[in-house]
């Protein structure tokens, strides 16, 4: 087809010298360039370039469906921008509008250094500010040269040393910071939020934080405060391991201190350890021991039952399986009449009772007073109940408190029902998102009996030491041993006070609860509820009880 | 056949070139002026800019790219090779001088500097030596001498300015499309392998050596090494845009990335002209791409396949590397969007790859 005749200007002919080497000769009359028919080489070509083609053009797609994504993703939440920069995070306040949780504006610090004007005197200056930093790290950003974070929300002393400066390389995003003011009053029932971290209400209630809409809670402060106070001095006093406090409406349902105890400050999220970040009185769940006796006597009263007017011989034990026996040490008298059994707290007196009801009856009262079912209280994670598989197997254990793990709030969601006239309540943290129905499951009477009964159990049984002068206090103990490895523990106990007042139209309630006191008040070698945390509850009742009979904190 | 000496037919310059990538270029041309202006009101005063000068500069780069496309498509095949020879050799020595006779910038010796001007002499080693090795290894196909060894040994010169300089992306860009030409070149086995392995063992060395690349490498697999400010700007500001953007002019937060002007020019449209407009430039890049290759597998000259092909790489790869740091799918590589990003050497460097091909096109076409 072309001629090598040195006329065909499509021929290529470098001068051999033109690369200076005389191997390599262009000078070639089969026409380099044009004339490279060469079948094979040509086809092999071909194919795998269109591989590398095929390659090329799937990855392009790739790339285009990821930009579809990237962009997509905008058109569900078109508010993620506009919240970042505009608007605020809500507050969270609590019933008397007190700042519980609050967001500032703060500013981030990045270099640009190489806008700086001197550098080793920004670098000299910069570690002289954050001193925390090592010099290494100083060091290798400045190194970079590159558009570098030094440090996150900086404080208003460090922005004011940054000013007088005046470097250009010193860049400030405008950024903001949660603060609490309160310390680790509140931390437990909170929760946080950094930049990376978010529990608790904080999570719970995003939506509406995020959204900049404050949060109005039923606690109070005050009594949060004195609550946490004297826990915490019953806490080392008894050297338990934890401890947690809630005192309640038991008519509204509203939650006016929720305390658990060891707790965190939610403005060093760094110094927060495993056992301080949960909040125990609705994320763990205890075998509560006595305090579930009282549940025992409302079936009675509720049936009517004649047992109420029986006796019950407790001298010899009770054989509830063949390896387990119980006897009721702590109680001289051999008979005791049905009250007695809950005064003094008797083992056998409580299973006798069952005896006459059986597991079914006992099973279905459990689930009408709402012991069963998982509890959902708006910011608030919830644990469920802990049920035994067989609870026919298990229902002597339960009238005396075992076999069955409860979340505290549980317990006294069920109890306020027991002693506000019979009305199912909801539990409420977050004002003005009461929903709940007047639902009756009991009747008034046995209300007004239990009432006195727990009355009777201050006043001259197990919980003498929760009374408080002025009041009219009623109230249960709660003393149980924890599993160890298999067995129940005799050195290790769970010991609880339940308590409301006044007791003859009872109002609040609080509740008191101590896992392994070590020590209590009357220095008797027996750790119970009645001795650890019946004094706990009389203490923060005195205290509290002036604020709180307030006409703002009662129902209506 | 002997008509193709006919000097009419050359001279018809519209009627022999692709239209279809002349096109293309334009309207690639078009959007990088609409992202430059729209970027200019911003940068304003910000970076001792006086008024306009980045557009006015971005412009003049539009006109000498035109220039040079214009002027390269009307080459012979011949001249073409001489000329990609003469480009090569200068841009070696300019390599060099960068080396040694410059001060050193952003870390890097990869510029030279004329009072205001600063130009990356890297840039141009690209088409040139693509060209070169085409012609290298037709050679080596019918004669089996030297000629391979020679290729050889420029990319190993080449290479090696390029970790001196350093500029490690531009000698993985350069060394994936040399080695694609070589793979489809059925070039025997014993002698692929062994340079595999050494390129693997250039990658290590320089992965251990070269702080930033070991940086950026890390970076992007374990995010928390470094803060990745400028890659979480540029999602930011994909999202910020939409399906549809924001509008011209109207992008914040992709204003605000460093070096957005060049190497993240693609945050910027993706934020103000939206997803969808940023997949359209894609789909002009492909057209290009797709065409060339249509053309190629036509072609029955060695030469002409191996030249264009390495060549649509080398252009598509840039795209393919520049658009895919900014989402954040490969590891940040400062590399320019052709014809889009501001930047007068790696303008004149697509311009080159644009004319070559253009004129290599022209000459398949005569060919038939």
């Amino acid at each position: 087809m072309f001629k090598s005749d040195g006329i065909n200007y499509d021929n290529v002919r470098p001068k051999a010298n033109l690369l200076s080497s005389k191997k390599i000769n262009f000078h070639d009359k089969k026409d380099l360039i044009k004339n490279m028919k060469r079948e094979k080489n040509l086809s092999f070509s071909k194919k795998s370039n269109l591989i590398f083609f095929l390659l090329c053009i799937s990855f392009s797609f790739f790339i285009s469906f990821n930009i579809l994504k990237v962009t997509y993703k905008k058109k569900i939440n078109p508010s993620t921008v506009q919240t970042k920069t505009k608007i605020n995070r809500g507050k969270i306040l609590d019933r008397n509008n007190e700042i519980i949780a609050t967001s500032i504006d703060t500013n981030d610090l990045y270099v640009d250094i190489k806008k700086s004007l001197d550098k080793e005197k920004l670098k000299n200056v910069l570690s002289e500010i954050f001193r925390d930093k090592e010099s290494i790290f100083f060091e290798r950003i400045f190194n970079k040269e590159q558009y570098s974070l030094i440090k996150k929300n900086i404080s208003p002393t460090e922005l004011n040393k940054l000013r007088t400066v005046g470097d250009p390389a010193i860049k400030l995003h405008e950024s903001n910071k949660r603060v609490y003011p309160q310390h680790n009053i509140f931390s437990n029932l909170i929760g946080l939020k950094t930049n990376e971290l978010i529990s608790k209400i904080e999570k719970n209630m995003n939506k509406e934080l995020v959204e900049g809409k404050n949060l109005k809670l039923t606690v109070d402060l005050r009594i949060q405060n004195i609550v946490r106070e004297e826990l915490y001095k019953s806490l080392i006093e008894y050297k338990a391991k934890a401890a947690l406090a809630v005192v309640m409406n038991v008519k509204s349902g509203e939650i006016f201190s929720m305390v658990s105890l060891p707790d965190f400050n939610p403005n060093y999220p760094e110094s927060i350890l495993p056992k301080t970040e949960n909040n125990l009185n609705a994320e763990a769940r205890y075998e509560m021991g006595s305090t579930l006796k009282i549940f025992n006597a409302a079936m009675v009263y509720e049936s009517e039952s004649e047992i109420q007017f029986n006796e019950f011989d407790i001298s010899d034990g009770y054989q509830i399986t063949n390896e387990k026996h119980i006897l009721d040490d702590h109680i001289d008298e051999k008979i005791l009449n049905f009250d007695d059994v809950f005064i003094k707290s008797s083992n056998i007196g409580s299973v006798k009772i069952l005896e006459s009801f059986g597991p079914k009856k006992q099973k279905k009262f459990f689930k009408k007073v709402g012991l069963t079912e998982n509890l959902n209280i708006k910011g608030l994670n919830v644990v469920s109940n802990k049920l035994p598989i067989n609870w026919e197997s298990h229902s002597k254990f339960i009238s005396y408190g075992y076999g069955l793990s409860l979340s505290p709030i549980s317990l006294i969601t069920a109890f306020s029902s027991l002693v506000n006239g019979g009305y199912k309540i909801q539990p409420l943290l977050i004002k003005n998102t009461n929903n709940q129905k007047d639902l009756k499951v009991f009747s008034s009477e046995t209300s007004k009996k239990i009432n006195d009964l727990i009355h009777k159990i201050v006043m001259d049984g197990t919980g003498k030491k929760a009374k408080v002068r002025g009041l009219l206090i009623g109230g249960k103990t709660g003393t149980s041993k924890k599993v160890e490895k298999g067995n129940y523990s005799e050195e290790k106990k769970i010991t609880s006070f339940i308590g409301v007042f006044p007791a003859n139209s009872p109002e609040f309630l609080t509740f008191v609860l101590f896992d392994e006191p070590q020590k209590n008040v009357s220095n008797s070698k027996e750790t119970t509820g009645g001795n650890t945390a019946a004094p706990t509850f009389s203490k923060i009742v005195k205290k509290i009880s002036p604020i709180i009979t307030k006409d703002n904190y009662t129902k209506n | 056949m002997i008509n193709n000496l006919n000097p009419l037919k050359n001279y018809n310059w519209w009627s022999n070139i692709d239209k279809l990538i002349l096109i293309s270029t334009l309207l690639l041309l078009l959007f990088g002026v609409i992202s430059m202006s729209s970027i200019n009101q911003h940068f304003d005063g910000k970076f001792y800019f006086s008024a306009d000068l980045l557009l006015k500069k971005h412009l003049i780069f539009c006109i000498v790219g035109l220039v040079i496309i214009f002027v390269l498509s009307q080459f012979s095949l011949k001249h073409a090779i001489y000329f990609s020879l003469f480009i090569f050799v200068l841009s070696i020595v300019l390599c060099v001088a960068a080396i040694f006779f410059f001060p050193e910038t952003k870390g890097a010796n990869r510029w030279i500097k004329f009072y205001n001007l600063s130009f990356q002499p890297s840039e141009l080693l690209k088409p040139s030596f693509i060209v070169l090795s085409a012609v290298l290894l037709g050679r080596y196909k019918i004669k089996n001498d030297y000629s391979f060894f020679l290729n050889i040994l420029c990319l190993i010169v080449i290479s090696s300015l390029l970790i001196l300089q350093p500029d490690f992306g531009m000698f993985i860009l350069i060394f994936a499309v040399w080695l694609i030409q070589i793979l489809s070149s059925n070039i025997n086995l014993k002698i692929i392998i062994p340079i595999v392995l050494s390129f693997i063992l250039v990658f290590l060395l320089c992965f251990f050596t070269l702080e930033h690349v070991k940086f950026r490498i890390m970076n992007f697999f374990f995010s928390e090494v470094g803060d990745n400010y400028q890659i979480s700007k540029s999602l930011d500001s994909f999202e910020n845009g939409g399906l549809f953007g924001k509008g011209i002019g109207e992008g914040t937060i992709s204003k605000n990335l460093p070096d957005v002007h060049s190497d993240f020019i693609f945050a910027l449209i993706g934020e103000e002209l939206g997803g969808l407009f940023a997949i359209l430039i894609i789909a002009v890049y492909i057209a290009i791409y797709v065409r060339i290759h249509i053309i190629s597998q036509r072609s029955n000259n060695f030469f002409i396949v191996t030249s264009l092909t390495g060549l649509a790489n080398i252009f598509i790869f840039q795209v393919i590397i520049n658009i895919s740091s900014s989402l954040n799918i490969i590891p940040t590589k400062g590399m320019t969007l052709p014809f889009i990003s501001y930047g007068g050497s790696s303008f004149i460097s697509s311009s080159i790859i644009i004319g070559f091909i253009l004129l290599l096109i022209k000459e398949e076409k005569n060919a038939k």
